[in-house]
């Protein structure tokens, strides 16, 4: 019997075990993946002699990368993503004659191969890391070295193998900042600031041998004044207070020259305030450019006097300096960009020392306004042999996108690094093609007459043959016309585009919203970018500790003749009101009366969401709640639609600083709506903070009520639409805590229903911590943990029930539900490191749901639900089978059948979104981080479609010989029974 | 007349509780804890609270806590609910709890105002008390919770008919290999043990089968010895 019941258990087992796996042939048909590398913060062109220059291009930047960029066309030669956090972050990329060293995480010097990005030495500081470390290297005649500044000592570095050659002590580690690390031909520099008092210079040879130590006074020095290098010896302050400029050269440092650049004779509005660290480029050359405004700059040259304002530049917006070595002379080339109108820019070159231009160097480079201004430019310079000069520029933007130019003004290639700071995507269903529009139109209308239903028919049907033979002479003629297509970015690359809903839905908009303040629309198919915007002023809400942006879609394309309609909701740089920015999702065009920019709300926006009912005009609306418990609406006219469904519109918000959520309604007074609180829950700040609100999604749809036990009696489940997950993080206190070793962390979760303020359900986990990531979807919520009493990764999953019987069937109301449903729970063990979950989504909830895990290896994991199923029985029983449920093992599964990125590992995986396909099987999945990576899955296997390996043509000739067979047998039989007939 | 009664018994009650709690004080580390329970009958926004009773928590751990209210409802409070359920408006409480800070922190709630009127000031109260004895939240249900428009007298309108319920923060699930690996273990015993039963020799175990064919092989013999008989007969006889 038991046997008999362990081999039923197994065979279940076996068939929920699906083979997910693609076959080799289907790699990249239905997915693709792109990778990205981030905001750029340093960037070197390699220059490897004999070879040619800048082949490559060498990037560390804000997202813990360095990486090798092929100039031809872009692509990542090789990429490394370092861990997440301080730890990781690239503090300085150095590179010279082709060796390339980088400081991570202050305290962890690498070289790395500059070809193949292999690691060839690292060398590890001692002691703390608190304060910042930096290094210089120097060029191989000198000896091949690499001095490291840290916080308490200067270490020269062998570059051949990273070995310690000597060290040098700081002194007065505890007040002084050890900052900056400079060396000229002989000597090291090493300089030292405190703050509001002096700065101190000391010199040493290659060997560690110190030669002198010098102090000068700086009382205006600040911890915020920013400084930098330049032309190898000097030091350049920028006193922000009284816009003076400071240069103290290394060599010789008796003081600090003060120079203002009013007395030079330039004027500007405001004191300089963009960033420095991006502003000062150029380091080889005797001058430097200072940028003074976001489209002013200045080329100063550090003289002993003080600075010299070489040229001052207002209008443009980037520049850089270039030393062109011919034959025996060299002479510096200023390369400036400048923006002329919205979508062009013009690169002007002008030689330096005597400040003409070279009108050889003059173009126009294409620039559309949605990469904002340029904030940097780099490039190379060369001299043909017939004497032309030519060069190749990188422009780093304003919105993060890496693009480089050719002298023939061309953009050869552009990287949107902007898409590796995704926040919130959304999928929108393209548009039915024309015909098929009519078609709705034909069935959708309910008055008609006969008469009138059939001219209709008779026009589709007229309309549809002449589209047909328009296709067939397009093809005859060799080269096809969309009416519906849009502005191509890349003409020679990419392919027109068909923006029209395919039969099964499987190609939609994907609708991305970045924290760069740019908004993309992008082909579920290709991966290719249809449309984007930038918007200066956009920046994510801060809240419960992550940067967050709101994209809805307030209407889709199902309601011609209305365009579909999106916006984004974010905060303003500035005013920190709430910024908005509407737009068709299909096209990108803006809404009317939208400037390009967004618009900035007159409020602070503590909570928005959008209103599930439409108006009129098939809109939906979204609501705001401000900091003075007003209540606002986009657009404003929806305002006469809220009045009806007012009685049963509830806000809730949730507030991590005092621990508190509250509930509130919303009345109407005076033509205004203002929320009421009338409920709140306490979640005890002292103890805990909320570090996430999980609600459900809102377009999901449950197919099934209840499930079937194995007494063929129903468990309805617990489906309150109006439920969020709360989990709140905490350090536990008090006498228990004492006696164990360390810090005892928990995790609560609150199952809260937002209408009434109730408590569902609340659990505690001790001895756990997070990341916590939470999937909540129908009845069941299922949450992931690390335990620190076990040290192993947990999941825990949930099913909320209403019982054996269901309380209101047709709609559910907080008021009247049952308060506290039936929660089953149980634990398992899941053997790899998770950064996020989401299940899967499908058109009418019929199919299973897997849930997907990002792994913390770059795998995406699918595991059928039913692995986690709370009711999975700890031993088999004849009931348990009948239902179909597994046996419990206490470990998850994972086998590499479901890992649905095969080999195209994904770096830091931020989020997952699922959207449902028009197939009720599949399930479109786009996962973005770093990188991003688009798929489909079906959980229950392609249940409702034939496969592409279906024998058409063997099931078509079987039926046609059945047909030919039963028909001659016929004839044979008929002339048997004359025959017979007639003995 | 019957007010004082009650209101004597009830005092007498709490007298009571208090001194069974006094009792039971060593084992209940969260001991006994009195909540007072505020409602307002006015529409809103921003209600005027009153004081409607007082919550006793005598257990946490065992769910034992009853409501005791100051007095019968007054005319003015029966008034206040029979307008406010005209006016289709809600019933709100709120438990004031010692803040942190200087001000006051509330835990609140509400429920349509129809829905306490109908039931005849029968109601159940949650409170949600987290895992050191904080409460978090309170929630109320009437009882019958739906609304129906009936018309209920005044007389039955005089007191409160409450019931206090708590909702402790439970543990939450860990993997439970204990059970897992006791179900293995047994699988593999009674495997064992099945093993072990079938120690019999080969033929004791399979003699069922070796019979019929000892059989089968000797009949077939014999009638190979007759055929081969009757063969050699007809031969002969030819």
């Amino acid at each position: 019997m038991a046997a008999r019941d362990f081999v039923r258990g197994f065979l279940i087992f076996a068939r929920l075990c699906f083979v997910l796996s693609l076959y080799e042939d289907q790699i990249g048909k239905f997915d693709w993946r792109q990778q990205y590398v981030g905001k750029v913060e340093n960037l070197y062109w390699e220059q490897s002699p004999g070879l040619g220059m800048g082949k490559k291009i060498f990037v560390s930047t804000e997202k813990n990368v360095l990486a090798a960029i092929n100039t031809h066309n872009a692509s990542i030669a090789w990429r490394k993503v370092f861990e997440e956090g301080a730890r990781g972050k690239v503090d300085q990329l150095l590179y010279n004659d082709d060796a390339l060293v980088t400081v991570i995480g202050g305290r962890r010097i690498i070289r790395w191969d500059s070809t193949s990005g292999n690691l060839i030495w690292e060398f590890f500081l001692p002691g703390n890391t608190d304060k910042p470390t930096t290094a210089t290297l120097t060029d191989k005649t000198r000896g091949g070295q690499v001095f490291v500044l840290s916080s308490e000592g200067l270490y020269g570095l062998s570059m051949s193998d990273g070995s310690q050659k000597w060290r040098v002590p700081l002194s007065d580690i505890a007040t002084m900042n050890y900052q900056y690390v400079l060396q000229s031909e002989e000597t090291v520099y090493v300089i030292g600031i405190h703050f509001g008092s002096h700065v101190s210079v000391m010199a040493t040879d290659f060997e560690g041998t110190v030669i002198s130590t010098k102090m000068v006074t700086a009382a205006w020095i600040r911890e915020n004044t920013k400084c930098d290098i330049v032309k190898h010896t000097n030091l350049l302050c920028y006193d922000q207070e009284t816009d003076v400029f400071y240069l103290l050269k290394a060599t010789r440092p008796d003081k600090f020259i003060p120079t203002s650049l009013q007395d030079q004779g330039v004027t500007r509005d405001s004191p300089v305030t963009t960033d420095w660290r991006s502003s000062v480029t150029s380091l080889g050359t005797d001058s430097v450019v200072v940028r003074l405004d976001a489209d002013h700059l200045a080329v100063l040259q550090p003289t002993d006097h003080g600075l010299l304002l070489k040229k001052d530049l207002p209008k443009f917006s980037a520049g850089l300096i270039i030393r062109l070595d011919d034959k025996d002379t060299h002479r510096d080339v200023l390369l400036a960009v400048q923006k002329v109108n919205p979508e062009e820019l013009m690169l002007k070159g002008f030689e330096l020392d005597t400040g003409k231009e070279i009108p050889d160097l003059n173009q126009n480079i294409n620039f559309p306004c949605s990469h904002g201004l340029p904030v940097e430019l780099t490039g190379i310079l060369a001299r043909k042999k017939d004497g032309q000069l030519v060069y190749k520029v990188i422009i780093l933007s304003q919105d993060y996108s890496i693009q480089l130019i050719h002298k023939s003004g061309n953009v050869a290639w552009k990287r949107e690094e902007a898409l590796a700071y995704t926040l919130t995507v959304e999928m929108v269903d393209l548009p039915v093609s024309e015909n098929q529009a009519k078609f709705e139109d034909e069935f959708g209308s309910q008055e008609d007459n006969i008469l009138t239903m059939f001219t209709k028919r008779l026009k589709t049907q007229i309309s549809q043959l002449k589209t047909f033979f328009e296709w067939k002479i397009q093809q005859l003629q060799g080269h096809r016309h969309h009416p519906l297509t849009l502005k191509k970015i890349d003409e020679d690359e990419e392919e027109e585009e068909e923006l029209l809903r395919d039969e099964f839905n499987l190609h939609k908009m994907i609708v991305i919203a970045t924290a760069a303040g740019k908004v993309f629309g992008m082909s579920s198919r290709t991966g290719h970018i249809l449309w984007q915007h930038y918007l200066p002023d956009l920046s994510p809400f801060r809240s419960l500790g992550k940067d967050k942006l709101l994209l809805y879609i307030q209407r889709g394309t199902s309601h011609f003749p209305h365009p579909p309609q999106g916006v984004v909701i974010g905060r303003n740089k500035i005013s920190g009101h709430g910024h908005l920015f509407a737009f068709n999702p299909i096209t990108g065009q803006l809404v009317k009366d939208m400037p390009s920019g967004g618009v900035t709300l007159k409020y602070i926006v503590k909570q928005a969401f959008l209103l599930g009912e439409i108006d009129e005009q098939f809109l939906k609306g979204v609501v705001f709640l401000d900091d003075q418990d007003q209540v606002h609406t986009y657009p404003e006219s929806i305002q006469e639609h809220l009045k009806n469904v007012l009685s049963s519109l509830y806000i809730y918000t949730c507030d991590d600083e005092t621990g508190l959520m509250k509930g509130y309604t919303v009345f109407r007074r005076e033509n205004k709506l203002y929320a009421d609180q009338v409920w709140s829950i306490n979640l005890q700040k002292k103890q805990q903070t909320i570090t996430q609100v999980i609600p459900k999604r809102t377009n999901e749809h449950v197919h099934s009520q209840g499930r079937v036990l194995g007494d063929r009696t129903v468990l309805y489940k617990y489906l309150n639409p109006n439920v969020v997950v709360v989990i709140t993080e905490g350090e536990e206190t008090g006498s228990q805590a004492q006696t164990q070793k360390g810090p005892m962390n928990f995790f609560n979760l609150y199952v809260i229903d937002t209408v009434i303020g109730h408590v569902i359900f609340h659990a505690n986990h001790r001895r756990t911590k997070g990341p916590i990531s939470v999937v909540h979807s129908e009845n069941w919520i299922v949450y992931s943990y690390y335990s620190d009493k076990q040290r192993r990764y947990e999941m825990a999953s949930l099913e909320m029930y209403e019982g054996n019987e269901q309380s209101n069937a047709t709609a559910f109301s907080s008021f009247v539900a049952p308060k506290q449903p039936f929660v089953m729970s149980l634990a398992f063990i899941f053997p790899l490191p998770i950064s996020t979950m989401t299940t899967t989504i499908t058109e009418k909830g019929i199919t299973n749901k897997d849930v997907i895990i990002a792994l913390k290896t770059g795998a995406l994991f699918t595991l059928p639900k039913a692995f986690l199923d709370p009711r999975r029985p700890p031993t088999p029983t004849q009931e348990t089978m009948e239902e179909g449920t597994i046996p419990y093992s206490p470990d998850l599964p994972v086998n590499t059948e479901g890992i649905i990125n095969y080999n195209q590992t994904l770096s830091n995986i931020q989020g997952i979104y699922t959207a449902p396909a028009g197939l009720e099987s599949t399930s479109l999945v786009l996962a973005y981080g770093l990188d991003i990576f688009h798929t489909r899955v079906e959980p229950s296997k392609m249940f409702d479609v034939l496969k592409e390996d279906f024998e058409h043509w063997i099931i078509a000739s079987v039926l046609a010989i059945m047909f030919l067979l039963s028909f001659v047998t016929q004839k044979l039989a008929a002339r048997k029974a004359l025959n017979r007939a007639w003995k | 007349m019957a007010a004082p009664m009650i209101q004597m018994m009830m005092l007498l009650f709490i007298g009571f509780m208090y001194l069974s709690t006094v009792m039971t004080y060593e084992d209940e580390y969260e001991g006994l804890r009195t909540l007072t329970l505020e409602h307002a009958l006015d529409r809103g926004p921003n209600p005027e609270y009153t004081k409607r009773g007082s919550i006793l928590i005598k257990s946490v751990k065992k769910n034992k806590a009853h409501f005791s209210s100051i007095g019968p409802v007054t005319f003015e409070e029966k008034r206040a609910l029979r307008r406010l359920v005209e006016e289709n408006g809600i019933y709100r409480i709120r438990v004031p709890l010692k803040g942190t800070g200087e001000k006051e922190d509330y835990v609140s709630t509400f429920i349509p105002a129809c829905s306490v009127y109908e039931s005849a000031l029968s109601d159940q109260l949650i409170v949600s008390v987290d895992q050191s004895g904080e409460v978090i939240g309170i929630s109320i249900m009437g009882n019958p919770s739906h609304c129906s428009g009936l018309d209920v007298p005044d007389s039955n309108l005089t007191n409160w008919n409450t019931m206090v319920e708590i909702s402790q923060t439970i543990q939450g699930p860990v993997p439970d290999t204990q059970t897992y690996i006791e179900r293995m273990k047994r699988e593999e015993q009674a495997k064992a043990q099945g093993q072990q039963g079938d120690n019999r020799s080969f033929i004791a175990k399979y003699w069922m089968y070796i019979v019929p064919f000892v059989i089968i092989v000797f009949l077939m013999q014999s009638m190979d010895q007759q055929g081969g008989q009757e063969g050699a007969g007809g031969g002969g006889g030819r």
